[in-house]
């Protein structure tokens, strides 16, 4: 019996795959495994080659069992929601899918990102007003030593002083060395998840948010331009009234303008002069991406434009050609329903909740400033500070009631059906 | 604690037809031509509603996937997607039954 210890194994399962098949080379075959120790017990046998298969499974309550009724795959040990699977067959017809591990890694990933975001955020601020305040001369650090003090202590003492000691390094160490589990964690999911998402058969090669074949180069991109064939027209915010984007869309490719390529945050379309077409366009809200999002609906004969970069709350634009029939992308009025009530819930409190912060920094910096004019008169970078929380505000507002219309309007379009 | 098959009945069309494209497992654009044929084009589904669909139906364990050799995603039922078929199927064609005789006695006055 032998135990190693291997710690960020579920980072990159592919390689602790392989590494497990190595020790199978090597004469040490798993017998199990504990993933909160990160260990992995082997037991000593002869040199083989075993394929191993890690798969991660929440809601099967044992292991699926359609691979083992194959007889292509046997459970060797299993923990948590943790399987490992000993390939039996070279061409099992099945394989296990990776997505629930995906899915599970993406979302670390996603919330190590975005606290990463938030503390970086606040270190720049902490980072520039210390810097300011040294710069200006308000703010210096003043070095001393500190009293020697008497060296007689009750046990008690001691005890109580080992015990905050601990607690007090083992808090400094978790300060000091989060942000690099962090940053470890970020990158490190980053590049594995590319792979499983290929595993998982999402092989659409995209580029930040563009699809790689309706990416137009820079050279291209200029010859159209000066024959003039191309007209490129920015909207911003369209986003939240994705039905009449949609209808302009239709509209412009009815004139014949076709749309070539999406700019990379999505603001922009570039069209180019062609034959009139009958093209529906489809904006599409989802929660989640699955890896198969853009597979399942690409092999269904529908054009990809735009997807945004995050597999959360992504916005995909859609388009699809067509004859007599128009083709919808939710074929019953339900799906169509939930769908629209789905993007009004999520961008409207989004965006009133953005609105209320931002209205109360501005009143809050508002009414400070407005305590200390009589001292230090009106200074115009100061007041120009709550203007534009409270302009922001206003914004934010008018997209929470952007997305409420375009419920509205989706469910008057329904029932007037 | 989890729901009882019985509370997702009755299913949808479009959820009931799903169902029943997977009793052999396939692809998810297999199930949008499947359903097409069998239903002699009257159920066209739209690939967004198979999406969602089919991601409800592995949230509540009705089905499940697997990938192929080419690595693409099949889905096929579980024992807990089937026995909903099953109960649903009962369901139907006690309703078919019914309804032939109403109109059996309709027929009759």
């Amino acid at each position: 019996m032998k135990t190693k210890w291997r710690l960020f194994w579920s980072y990159d399962v592919i390689k602790t795959q392989e590494w497990l098949s190595d020790q199978s080379n090597k004469g040490l075959s798993l017998v199990g495994f504990n993933p909160k120790l990160r260990t992995f017990k082997f037991e000593r046998t002869d040199q083989q080659n075993i394929q191993y298969m890690i798969i991660y499974d929440k809601k099967s309550n044992g292991c699926p069992k359609k691979y083992i009724e194959d007889n292509d795959f046997e459970e060797i040990t299993h923990s948590k929601n943790y399987y490992i699977l000993k390939q039996l067959n070279e061409n099992p017809k099945f394989y296990p899918s990776y997505e629930a591990l995906l899915n599970k890694n993406a979302k670390l990933k996603y919330i190590v990102g975005n606290i990463l975001l938030f503390v970086s955020l606040i270190y720049f601020l902490i980072f520039t007003a210390l810097l300011s305040s040294i710069l200006s001369g308000s703010f210096s650090i003043e070095w001393g030593g500190w009293d020697s003090p008497e060296m007689t202590y009750t046990t008690q003492e001691i005890i109580y002083g080992i015990i905050n000691a601990i607690i007090f390094y083992s808090t400094l160490l978790i300060i000091l060395f989060s942000p690099f589990w962090m940053i470890y964690t970020y990158f490190k999911l980053n590049s594995t998840n590319k792979t499983l998402e290929k595993l998982c058969g999402n092989t659409r090669l995209i580029k930040f948010t563009l699809p790689t074949d309706k990416i137009i180069d820079k050279s291209t991109l200029n010859s159209y331009k000066k024959q003039g064939q191309i007209i490129k027209k920015t909207k911003i915010g369209w986003f939240y009234a994705p039905d009449i984007a949609v209808k302009w869309l239709e509209k412009m490719e009815e004139e014949g303008f076709n749309l070539l390529s999406m700019s990379n945050l999505g603001n922009s379309f570039y069209f180019i002069k062609g034959e009139p077409k009958k093209v529906k366009y489809h904006v599409d809200f989802q929660i989640k991406k699955n890896a198969n999002y853009l597979s399942i609906n690409e092999e269904n004969g529908w054009k990809l434009f735009f997807t945004s970069l995050t597999r959360y709350f992504a916005i995909t634009v859609w388009s699809k050609e067509y004859e007599i029939d128009i083709p919808e992308f939710y074929s019953n009025i339900e799906d169509e329903v939930s769908h629209a009530k789905k993007f009004m819930i999520t961008y409207a409190s989004i965006y009133i909740f953005l609105g209320i912060i931002y209205a109360s920094v501005s009143t809050l910096f508002g009414y400070t400033i407005w305590t200390i004019i009589p001292e230090y008169g009106i200074n115009g970078l100061l007041i120009s500070i709550p203007i534009i929380f409270m302009l922001s505000t206003l914004l934010y507002f008018y997209y929470a009631i952007k997305v409420v219309s375009y419920y509205r309007r989706v469910m008057k379009g329904i029932n007037n059906e | 604690m989890a729901k009882s098959i019985e509370s997702y009945m009755p299913l949808s069309e479009t959820a009931y037809y799903i169902l029943l494209s997977l009793k052999i497992p396939r692809h998810g654009y297999g199930i949008i031509k499947y359903v097409e044929e069998f239903t002699n084009g009257r159920i066209v589904l739209g690939s967004g509603t198979i999406y969602t669909t089919l991601g409800k139906m592995k949230k509540s364990e009705f089905i499940t996937i697997y990938q192929d050799q080419d690595r693409k995603t099949i889905y096929t039922l579980t024992s807990k997607g089937e026995k909903l078929l099953e109960l649903e199927v009962k369901r139907i064609k006690k309703i078919y039954e019914d309804t032939l005789k109403v109109e059996g006695i309709l027929n009759e006055n």
